[in-house]
């Protein structure tokens, strides 16, 4: 079972409305624009539904899952023919708008969305870790980023200070 | 000096400096960051099932939690 098998059932819930708008993250959508390594989640973000109670959950979506006869987890994630899939909330402004300008690719004959490579970027750096940073970098090193639109980005989601620390410790590849 | 050194079997190992290893790596790393989506897609499952098989093994032989496993091949 390869990835198109998980996108197919992810599309044909979006299509009958059990799940909203999604884009990939992540490692995933990361490993399409760099040098690809391992990982074992596929981060699936979307804005969730408020449920009768007001509060935004997955739990529709998972009900949904359930009746198609997935229902086993590893750790955090539901795995969907072979891929171990986390939903997850557009939860900060930056997200959100990652969410909004996905870009549309083709994945062996599937169609789906990926977040931008310069929001990607800008989300490596909100988050931090050595590992973001370490990503960060071969994203400027081989993925022919627009930095322009990237330091717009940093910009708008108050990441510039962020952005000149990283640039100060890491001056090499800019 | 010359006479000694000649004496002396020579290793046929071939060796690159740091800057020529450096090249290198980034050439591989810049052709992988440039293969078709199919052909990555197929290379980040690979890659997936054989962390999975890592963190198996790792388990059956009692080295240490599957989750920390799973970190340190995440990273």
């Amino acid at each position: 079972m390869g990835i198109e098998t998980t996108l197919r059932v992810l599309n044909e819930l979006q299509a009958e409305g059990a799940m909203g708008e999604y884009a990939i993250g992540g490692a995933v959508a990361a490993f399409l624009y760099i040098e690809p390594g391992t990982t074992f989640d596929l981060d699936v973000f979307m804005a969730w539904k408020p449920g009768p109670d007001g509060l935004l959950t997955p739990a529709p979506l998972y009900a949904e899952l359930a009746k198609r006869g997935y229902g086993e987890y590893e750790q955090e994630a539901i795995m969907i023919e072979g891929w171990a899939v986390q939903f997850l909330p557009a939860g900060t402004p930056l997200i959100e708008e990652a969410l909004t300008e996905a870009v549309e690719i083709v994945i062996k004959g599937v169609p789906a969305r990926i977040f931008s490579k310069e929001h990607l970027m800008a989300i490596c750096l909100q988050t931090g870790r050595p590992k973001d940073f370490a990503r960060l970098l071969q994203f400027i090193e081989e993925s022919n980023p627009d930095m322009k639109r990237f330091e717009k980005i940093v910009n708008r989601h108050t990441l510039s200070e962020a952005w000149e620390k990283f640039k100060a410790r890491f001056p090499s590849p800019l | 000096m010359g006479k000694i050194q000649s004496a002396v079997s020579k290793p046929t190992v071939k060796t690159c400096s740091p800057e020529d290893l450096f090249r290198a790596k980034k050439a591989r790393r810049a052709r992988l960051a440039a293969l078709p989506v199919d052909e990555k897609i197929d290379l980040i499952e690979k890659l997936r099932d054989a962390g999975r098989d890592l963190i198996r093994a790792r388990e059956t032989l009692g080295m240490g939690s599957a989750r920390k496993g799973r970190k340190n091949l995440a990273r």
